[in-house]
This record gives C-alpha cells, sequence and structure tokens, in this order.
C-alpha cells in the first residue's frame, strides 16, 4: 500500500563539517631516514582510509600546509573525495611560524564559510608534524594558537619526529607527541580514525579518541 | 478506572470522547550510532489532548550523559502531566503552564538517584488551548506550527559554536537557556509538531530554519483524510523513521509528534506572537 510518507521528498542539507587542517614539515631534514618518503605514504593512507568510510568521507574537509623553505599551501580546504595528493619533496628551512599562521588563517576563512552558508561544522583540528626546530618566529602565532584553543575554537596536535625540539613545541600545545619510529602510517590512520569518530557524534557527546595512539607516539614528558 | 498516560504513547483523555477534529501520530526509533553502541533510544515523548486542549513534550537524552533515557522519559512525564493538571484546573495562563512544567520537569531530574548530569537531555513542549499556544524549548529539537501554505518554526534551536554542543535541561544555568513563546489567536493553525534533532536535516531546511512545507503539509493533509486511521498513521510513520534514506541524514535517535486542529479556512495572518522573558 502506498501512502504519503514513502514518497515525500525530503529536504536535502549540507553535512556539517570536520575542518582539519594539517601542517607538515618538509624541511630539508625530512630526508634523513626517508622520513619524507613515509609521510607521503602516511598522508596518502589517510586520504584513502576517509574516503572508503561513507559517512566520513562526506564531512571532514582536509586542508594541506606544508612548511619546507616556506610555508605552501599545498591544498586548501576541500572535501576529501575530491583531493587528489601529490608527494611532497623535502627541501629547505623550517618555517613553523609561518605555517601555523597560515593554518589558522585557512580555518578561520573556512569558518566563515560555513557561517554563511549556515554549514553546522565540529570544532576544527590543527595537526602539526615536525622533524626540528622552527627557522622563524614561533612566538607569536604559538600565542594565537593558545589563545584560539582556550576560547575553544581549535583542538591542537602537536607530533615530533626524532630530532624535534620539543621544548618548542610545547609552546604550541602543552603536551606533543613523540613519534616511534617513524610510523607516520599509524599516526594519519589514527589521526583518521579520530575524525570518524567525530563524524559520529551525537549532540552533547564528548568524543572519546581512538585507542592506539600508543602504537604510533608517547607523549613528551 | 482511568490509566496514567504513559510517556511515548497515544493518550487521549477518554477515548469515547476524542474530538473526531484531532488526528495524531508520534513515533520514535533508535539511531544507527546507538545501534552500534548497544545505547536504548534517548528520545521519549509524551502528549494528551482533550476537546479544547492539547499538550505535547519531547525530550532527547544526551549521548554523554549514562542516564540520558531515564532523564529524558522523566523529564517529558514530568513536564506534561503538570501541564495536562494545570488545564484541566482550568488555567487560562498558558506561559507560566510552560513555565511550571519545565521547573517541574527539572525538579524530577534532581531527584533522582545519580548526579543531575547523568540525566542530560533537552525538552520541547507546547500546550494549546482553543487558539492559543505557548512553547518552550530547551536545546535542539523543533517545534514547527503548522499553518497552511507557511508552517514556521517556533524557536532556533539553541546551540553552541559546533555541531555536536547544545544546552540542557540539567545544567546550573538552565534557566538562562530556555525559550518561551507565546502565540495569540491562532485561527489559521492547522496543528503543530514537535520533532528531535535527529529528524532535522530531512525535514527542516537548515539554511534559512524553514520546515519543509512538502513534508508537514504533506503529512498534515495525508493524516487528516479520512481514509488514514491511527494504526495506519503510526506504522507508517515507524517504517519512514527507519527507512534508509531517513537514516542516511543522521545516526542519531529519531522522534516526532504530530497533532492536528480543525479550522476552516487557509492561513492569511501572521502568527501574532510575543516573547516571553525566560525565568
Amino acid at each position: 500500500m502506498s501512502h504519503f510518507l514513502e514518497e515525500v521528498d525530503l529536504v536535502r542539507n549540507p553535512e556539517p563539517r570536520i575542518p582539519c587542517v594539517l601542517l607538515l614539515d618538509t624541511s630539508g631534514s625530512m630526508i634523513e631516514d626517508d622520513n619524507i618518503h613515509a609521510l607521503n605514504e602516511g598522508v596518502q593512507h589517510m586520504i584513502d582510509d576517509i574516503k572508503a568510510d561513507s559517512l566520513t568521507r562526506k564531512r571532514v574537509e582536509l586542508a594541506i600546509v606544508t612548511f619546507g623553505g616556506r610555508a605552501i599551501v599545498r591544498h586548501d580546504f576541500q572535501d576529501v573525495v575530491d583531493l587528489t595528493f601529490t608527494p611532497f619533496q623535502a627541501t629547505g628551512g623550517t618555517p613553523m611560524g609561518e605555517a601555523i599562521t597560515t593554518g589558522l588563517r585557512l580555518l578561520e576563512n573556512r569558518k566563515q564559510e560555513y557561517k554563511k552558508h549556515n554549514v553546522n561544522y565540529f570544532r576544527p583540528i590543527m595537526w602539526l608534524m615536525t622533524d626540528g626546530l622552527a627557522t622563524d618566529d614561533i612566538q607569536g602565532p604559538a600565542r594565537k594558537v593558545a589563545r584560539t584553543v582556550q576560547e575553544a575554537g581549535l583542538n591542537m596536535f602537536c607530533v615530533g619526529v626524532e630530532g624535534a625540539d620539543f621544548d618548542q613545541l610545547k609552546t604550541i600545545s602543552p603536551s606533543p607527541m613523540r613519534l616511534k619510529d617513524s610510523k607516520f602510517t599509524d599516526m594519519f590512520m589514527w589521526l583518521s580514525n579520530s575524525m570518524k569518530a567525530i563524524s559520529e557524534s551525537q549532540p552533547g557527546q564528548k568524543v572519546a579518541m581512538p585507542p592506539g595512539h600508543d602504537v604510533w607516539g608517547e607523549i613528551q614528558a | 478506572m482511568t490509566r496514567k498516560p504513559q510517556p511515548d504513547e497515544v493518550s487521549p483523555t477518554n477515548h469515547n470522547q476524542k474530538p473526531p477534529s484531532r488526528a495524531v501520530i508520534a513515533g520514535r526509533v533508535r539511531g544507527a550510532g546507538h545501534e552500534r553502541t548497544g545505547q536504548p533510544c534517548q528520545d521519549f515523548y509524551f502528549y494528551q489532548w482533550d476537546r479544547d486542549w492539547a499538550v505535547a513534550c519531547l525530550a532527547d537524552g544526551a549521548g554523554s550523559a549514562r542516564f540520558a533515557h531515564i532523564g529524558a522519559r522523566r523529564a517529558v512525564f514530568a513536564a506534561g502531566t503538570l501541564a495536562v493538571n494545570a488545564l484541566r484546573r482550568g488555567t487560562t495562563d498558558l506561559t507560566q503552564c510552560t513555565k511550571d512544567a519545565l521547573a517541574a520537569a527539572r525538579l524530577a531530574l534532581e531527584q533522582q538517584p545519580a548526579p543531575i548530569s547523568d540525566y542530560a537531555c533537552t525538552l520541547l513542549l507546547v500546550v494549546q488551548q482553543g487558539d492559543r499556544l505557548a512553547t518552550a524549548q530547551i536545546g535542539d529539537g523543533w517545534i514547527v506550527l503548522l499553518r497552511g501554505q507557511s508552517s514556521k518554526a517556533a524557536h532556533l534551536p539553541s546551540r553552541g559554536q559546533y555541531v555536536n554542543q547544545t544546552n540542557f535541561l540539567t545544567q546550573t544555568t538552565w534557566c538562562s537557556h530556555v525559550q518561551y513563546q507565546n502565540h495569540e489567536q491562532l485561527p489559521a493553525l492547522n496543528g503543530f509538531a514537535l520533532l528531535s534533532d535527529g529528524l532535522e536535516r530531512a525535514t527542516i531546511s537548515l539554511q534559512d530554519a524553514t520546515p519543509s512545507h512538502t513534508f508537514f503539509n504533506g503529512l498534515y493533509g495525508w493524516l487528516t483524510k479520512a481514509e488514514t486511521t491511527p494504526k495506519q498513521a503510526k506504522k507508517a510513520l515507524l517504517t519512514f523513521l527507519n527507512s534508509d534514506r531517513v537514516r542516511e541524514t543522521s545516526d542519531d535517535d529519531k522522534s516526532m509528534v504530530l497533532i492536528t486542529r480543525c479550522h476552516s479556512g487557509e492561513a492569511t495572518e501572521p502568527i501574532p506572537s510575543k516573547l516571553v522573558q525566560p525565568c
């Protein structure tokens, strides 16, 4: 028997978004231990994993900024399904401060776009990975990150590869993680799982980060 | 013996005197997210009506709270029964009725054995008497006033900055988050609907906070057809809420109560309404 509810057209609203910006160190030192290759593999795996999940792929928007020589926006915010990844090359110094400033600007612009188009969104994620010491001013950008985090405007994560200056990372995020054995793929898969957990969360729900971060990293005391 | 009305079930005051002018459709289903985690459906509703009045409320338990399903159930029952009793005693101050009902719901949660935050839930309430109607809302979800060609939302859901944040009846500052509204003289009102946020992406245009005309007026038209029986309507709603096309809009629990009232003529006048200050 046919009735009204079987045939009614439903409203088509845009999906709520999870904006995530990756700040990735592609300085010359990333050639050591073939870290740049492991980083490229990790990012590619994460993109593939998000694309494979029907809900997460509709909600996650990824921006990628690399800093090697200078901060470059490799991908501005876009749906992961539309993202084609080109592997990075390692070169130059470590302008981490410039990368953070660029990432914050991309996030702010994106939030304004969401508001303009009435698109709901989750708290943005900023994920910084480095193997060294910033070669530019980090204090100003670090203060801006701290203020944004305090205002609940950002979830900030810092990961240091062997050789990173953890004292400097602690000025950006109080509990930076140390990456074990260049396990970039495990790290990015964990980030992907975290975004899945967020995309499935209900109103008011505190989202527990998925287990497994100890596989790829440890909190640097 | 008169049976006490229970949350989430049809509870007309007297089945033999059911006014022919009203039709009701109500249902709730567990979302895919709660199916995965083995949690129960945390949406509950209550409704009751008589010849001249109707009361409906709906609560959505917070996914993060241990006993959210108990909180939501207690809240709708406490608020609903207080409003019904007040109307039966002959109150005409509908705004005070909604305020007292929310206070009763809050008190019911304070009296639970665990910390009140374990019972976190939102609450929507509609009290209708003749041509007058009062609404109250804390948190997300939608109260839709059905008016001919132009259904409208009574309130905007209160949200935090982010999509997975809202306000709950269990917050210390709950009073400052409740929205009350009093609507006087609504001859064009076809009825009203309450729905949890799990259903909003399928039925509300979020860009401009406008209820879907196709959905609500189509449902009203179908529901008020002589050949549509209450049993058919309930079955159809549950099938709809559980359908793939609705489930893919949200993993959350989904629930709705829609109560119609009779009027003659199409809606031509805007709804006169005035904002009432929160308690």
